[in-house]
């Protein structure tokens, strides 16, 4: 049973970056946007959470800055995009190696010497925390863990029962036919890609700020690539990345269980256990994929 | 004559202004974090240009940027995103560091050549992994390529530490035996690094356009790229042009690695790869994902990465503001409506940028 | 300034001919096929053009000032002996605040600076990049450049055979030279005393190390932590169990955190680390957890407040300040084998307790760390 509590809670803490960056993705995915800018985002999100929890002692300041800084970052992220119409591979690119050195150079400005920083707090749900298992698992978390997974269901409804998330599908099936009924595709994929930031800016300070209580340079170590990866393998659906992420977050948190049993030789096969995962369920469910038509592709105005 | 001179005006314009623009606004970060501007850009310039050696640096970075910017250029004109340079670089580094170490008592010629077929087979199974993956299960090559990127470099991790692939030698770091001279690419400008990589990165080029210009098949993978649809109709097996694709592709990343470590390694260890994978994308966007575009485009990122390492070491820049003013550069770079955008103020201009898409063939 | 100008003539110029109307809805891929030719052609001339641009920034540099970075060789000017100052660099491979092996070292080259030297230095460079660096650093003219990596040196011994006048010191190197001295760093003493420390104080008899990217460093420091725990067993009658793992990475935190939780979920009280940057993950699993935390670096006991027991430190820094202060006066010579730096030259020492242990488990630390200085402990090198 604690091996199970364990299990659980391992999985959801490596799993909530993850998902609050796919869910911002599965916007951006979904408006026609493919964004592998976002390792770069989070990183600059893991450092502005860092600084602001820093400067203000308080963790929400942090959180707000990362936010921000995101939601600057998916702006400048769509200027390049879909005004400038700049390769979304090469322009996610460039971000990365940009917001690396960005990242680098502010971590020794304003934050030399600071060893550790107030991270997000625990906020344990009174009483049900204390249910045998179940509390541990479900209620006794940081503010960002229980946004990720409410937020799950409410981006679920926005994308397919508002006329806002219609029209984000639509941009990204038949951006043309979209423009004719009156949309402005320019528009929405502005706004999805600077909600993308903000959420990748968010998961970037849970890095920083709930997984550890500092900032360390290059520390985001390929998960927002993983955040692209469980946005497409979730199927383009804000459920299904809820699910591929606990999934991807279930097979982490095994090869964590199993290295103290197979220890030192084999490591290094335990480590692609997630990556392997990852592969095989895209074999499995991309059949029935949601990806949409226009996936990709600049938009050009007649 | 008169408009195909106007037009090469205007699209080197664009490029042009997009790199003094990445420069400028990384000169003023430069300036605000207390660094001299002119002798950061000064040592930037001596590090790629300055003399014989420095010439030889550049080119010896053009040579892994050349091959990952082919590798992504033939899945690009398939219709294919190849982000697993990295990846497959890394295997074909393997396989030919193993041929390299391994195979014994071969002429150089000889050796040097099967290594390099070694490299363009390893690489070459993880695309041909890709375009199975891709066309069998409709698996996304964009995301597959990343997790393989992932995978394969943990196997590195695990053949540098382990029997059968280890270095055994007393006091090694962890690497694989270092590759027999027979086996090592010579320098072709004595007193520098350069070796006969940068001649086989140039073959390589050429390859590419014969292959793609000049072969029924390259001419199908291109029709393919351009429109699937096309293609199909016209009765070209899609399914077997994008494996060959991704095949060609990730085997002409297995160069960059094995001519990595057959020229200047010798010994393949954890990372080596400075993120040529990704660096070769951008090479081969900002070069059009044509063979001369690459070659010239490739110039400039060598340039720029020899450049870089002679900031920091000389005017004492640290990698950080390197790493800005690179990311500047191309998406600056890469950018090149910014600049009808300023030009016209905003939105309006947009629907004045469109370019006219006709003529200069598909020859 | 004339350039920037032609650039602009050739956008208004563009701009009467975009009238043309096409629709392709895969603009990008078609004009990734079409336009390949002229863009060539236009980017040689992009090119040419921004030579052009560095040789003016060139210029400008080379009249404007000396060009000596910020940054570096700020109390340069005083040298200690009269004739010119000595220039020392460093040449890392990885970042230099990571709170451990490269930190520690550039506190070193930076203690250089009080005995007059000028100091330079390169941080995350490859082990090719890193011999090109030292070939630059030697064509400067600097006399003494630290290779901070045991895997540079293969790649530095050509370098240091074609510049004679400078002196190479190599960090855990083997070779030796008139020009090339390696000096070793104890790296499993540190993971010996870790290992030690772990083993007094455990109380379920199980204590877990955390490894960063494998490289000999951390495999010795590795291998050493299994001998400290062996001695304590032996010379104290205990059966502590050792648990290792290496991560492979040196700055993914949540990957060390994550590896420390279970390995004291799965029953180890004392974890330690031996990962650079990621250290701190280790040392915040512990303070989660409740575990006992032995860190690897000064200030790592901020991760852990109330559980840091200790601190082993391994400060590389000594290894500079001898060897720079040898050279200056010019006594730096080839010696007869590779030196080790360890607990007899306080590279690996040991903090005063955070918490109050036991004090029977301190008497036990001290005398282990007394008889590991006088060199009565022998430690196996071996990878």
């Amino acid at each position: 049973m604690e091996f199970v509590t364990n299990f659980l809670t391992a999985d959801i803490r490596t799993a909530t970056p993850l998902l609050l960056a796919a869910l911002g993705l599965v916007f951006s995915e979904r408006a026609g946007i493919v964004n592998i800018g976002t390792e770069g985002i989070m990183l600059i999100g893991a450092l502005l959470g860092s600084v602001g929890a820093h400067v203000f002692a308080a963790p929400f300041m942090g959180a707000l800055f990362a936010v921000l800084g995101g939601a600057l970052a998916g702006y400048v992220f769509a200027f390049f995009t879909v005004t400038l119409r700049g390769n979304q591979i090469v322009v996610g690119t460039a971000f990365n190696i940009f917001a690396l050195g960005l990242t680098t150079t502010l971590n020794r400005l304003l934050l030399a010497g600071v060893k550790s920083i107030p991270g997000y707090r625990t906020l344990a749900v009174p009483g049900l925390s204390r249910l045998p298992a179940l509390g541990p698992i479900l209620f006794r978390w940081s503010l960002p863990v229980y946004l990720a997974f409410l937020l799950a269901p409410l981006c679920w409804f926005a994308l397919y029962k508002t006329n806002t998330g219609l029209k984000i599908r639509g941009v990204g099936e038949h951006p043309k036919a979209s423009d004719t009924l009156g949309i402005n595709v320019f528009r929405v994929r502005y706004g999805v890609l600077i909600f993308a930031g903000m959420m990748a800016g968010l998961a970037g300070s849970f890095v920083s700020m709930g997984q550890a209580s500092t900032f360390i340079e290059n520390m985001v170590a390929g998960k927002g690539f993983m955040a692209v990866a469980v946005c497409v393998f979730g199927n383009y659906s804000p459920l299904g990345v809820m699910l591929a992420a606990l999934l991807f977050g279930a097979t982490d948190a095994l090869k964590y269980r199993l290295l103290p049993v197979v220890g030192g030789g084999y490591s290094q096969f335990l480590n692609m256990l997630p990556y392997v995962i990852t592969v095989l369920a895209l074999c499995v469910f991309a059949k029935r994929s949601n990806k949409p038509a226009a996936s990709g592709v600049a938009y050009r105005k007649e | 004559m008169g408009i195909n001179v106007k037009k090469g005006l205007r699209s080197v314009g664009f490029p042009l202004l997009s790199i003094l623009v990445a420069l400028f606004l990384g000169g003023i970060i430069l300036a605000l974090m207390g660094y001299d501007v002119g002798a950061a850009y000064a040592s930037q310039f001596k590090g790629a240009f300055g003399d014989a050696n420095a010439i030889g640096e550049t080119m010896v970075q053009m040579v892994p940027l050349i091959f990952c910017a082919l590798s992504y250029a033939v899945a690009y004109r398939c219709g294919l995103i190849n982000l697993g340079a990295e990846g497959q670089l890394y295997i074909g580094a393997i396989l030919g560091a193993l041929v390299g170490a391994r195979v014994q008592g071969l002429p150089p010629a000889a050796h040097i050549l099967l290594c390099l077929v070694a490299g363009f087979v390893g690489g070459g199974l993880m695309g041909c992994l890709v375009g199975a993956l891709k066309t069998r299960f409709g698996a996304s090559e964009l995301i597959t390529t990343i997790m393989l990127n992932y995978i394969a470099m943990e196997f590195v991790a695990w053949c540098v530490n382990n029997v059968p692939f280890k270095d055994l030698t007393p006091g090694a770091a962890p690497r694989m035996p270092a590759v027999l001279a027979s086996a090592r690419l010579p320098i072709i400008l004595p007193g520098t690094r350069l070796h006969l990589g940068i001649v086989l990165a140039v073959v390589g080029i050429a390859g590419y356009y014969f292959f793609m210009w000049r072969t029924t098949r390259g001419y199908e993978m291109r029709v393919i790229g351009m429109n699937q649809n096309a293609g199909r109709y016209s009765g070209m097996n899609i399914r077997a042009n994008s494996v060959l694709a991704m095949t060609i592709a990730g085997g002409y990343a297995g160069l960059a690695g094995v001519t990595q470590i057959i020229g200047l390694q010798f010994f393949l260890t954890e990372g080596f790869s400075n993120n040529f994978g990704f660096s070769g994308i951008a090479v081969a966007l900002l070069g059009s994902c044509h063979p001369v575009g690459i070659g010239v485009s490739a110039i400039l990122f060598g340039a720029l990465n020899a450049g870089g390492n002679k900031m920091q070491l000389l005017a004492s820049v640290p990698a950080a503001s390197i790493y800005m003013i690179q990311g500047m550069i191309i998406l600056f770079a890469i950018s090149r409506e910014l600049f009808l955008w300023f030009g016209k103020g905003g939105g309006r201009v947009l629907a004045l940028a469109r370019r006219p898409a006709k003529d200069g063939g598909g020859a | 300034m004339r350039m920037s100008k032609s650039g602009g003539t050739g956008t208004s110029t563009g701009m009467g001919k975009s009238m043309d109307t096409r629709t392709d809805t895969r603009t990008g891929a078609r004009m990734g096929a079409r336009t390949g030719g002229r863009k060539g052609l236009a980017l040689a001339l992009v090119l040419a053009l921004t030579l052009g641009v560095f040789t003016l920034a060139a210029c400008g540099g080379s009249g404007s000032g000396s060009g000596t970075g910020a940054g570096a060789g700020a109390g340069a000017g005083a040298a200690a002996g009269g004739g010119g100052t000595l220039r020392a660099a460093a040449i890392f491979g990885g970042a230099i605040n990571d709170g451990n092996w490269n930190e520690t070292q550039y506190n070193g080259l930076k203690n250089l600076e009080s005995l007059g030297y000028e100091i330079k230095y390169m941080e995350n460079q490859g082990d090719t990049d890193a011999a090109q660096a030292a070939r630059d650093y030697a064509n400067e003219g600097f006399d003494l450049v630290y290779l901070t990596t045991n895997s540079y040196q293969d790649h530095c011994t050509p370098v240091a055979e074609r510049f004679p006048d400078t002196m190479f010191v190599q960090i855990n190197g083997t070779y030796l030279a008139d020009n090339f001295i390696s000096v070793r760093i104890a790296d499993e003493q540190q993971g010996f005393l870790q290992g030690a420390i772990a083993a007094l104080l455990t109380k379920s008899g199980n204590v877990g190390f955390v490894g960063g990217q494998e490289i000999n460093p951390i495999k010795l420091g590795s291998a050493g932590f299994q001998q400290g725990v062996d001695y304590i067993n032996k010379t104290y009658g205990l059966s502590v169990t050792a648990h290792r793992i290496n991560t492979g990475n040196f700055t993914d935190v949540n990957q060390a955190k994550e590896t420390a939780i279970s390995l004291i979920e799965a029953g180890c009280d004392v974890v330690t680390p031996m990962a650079n940057d990621a250290s701190v993950g280790v040392m915040e699993a512990a303070e989660e957890k409740g575990a006992m935390a032995i860190g690897c670096g000064l200030g790592q006991e901020a991760a852990a407040p109330t559980t840091t027991q200790v601190i082993v430190v391994k400060d590389v820094a000594v290894a500079y300040d001898a060897t720079g202060a040898l050279f200056a006066e010019g006594e730096l010579k080839r010696p007869d084998a590779v030196e080790t730096f360890g607990a007899n030259y306080d590279v690996v020492y040991i903090t005063d307790w955070f918490t109050a242990a036991d004090a029977e488990v301190e008497a036990r630390v001290n005398e282990t760390l007394e008889r590991l200085r006088a060199g009565e402990i022998e430690i196996s090198a071996a990878l």
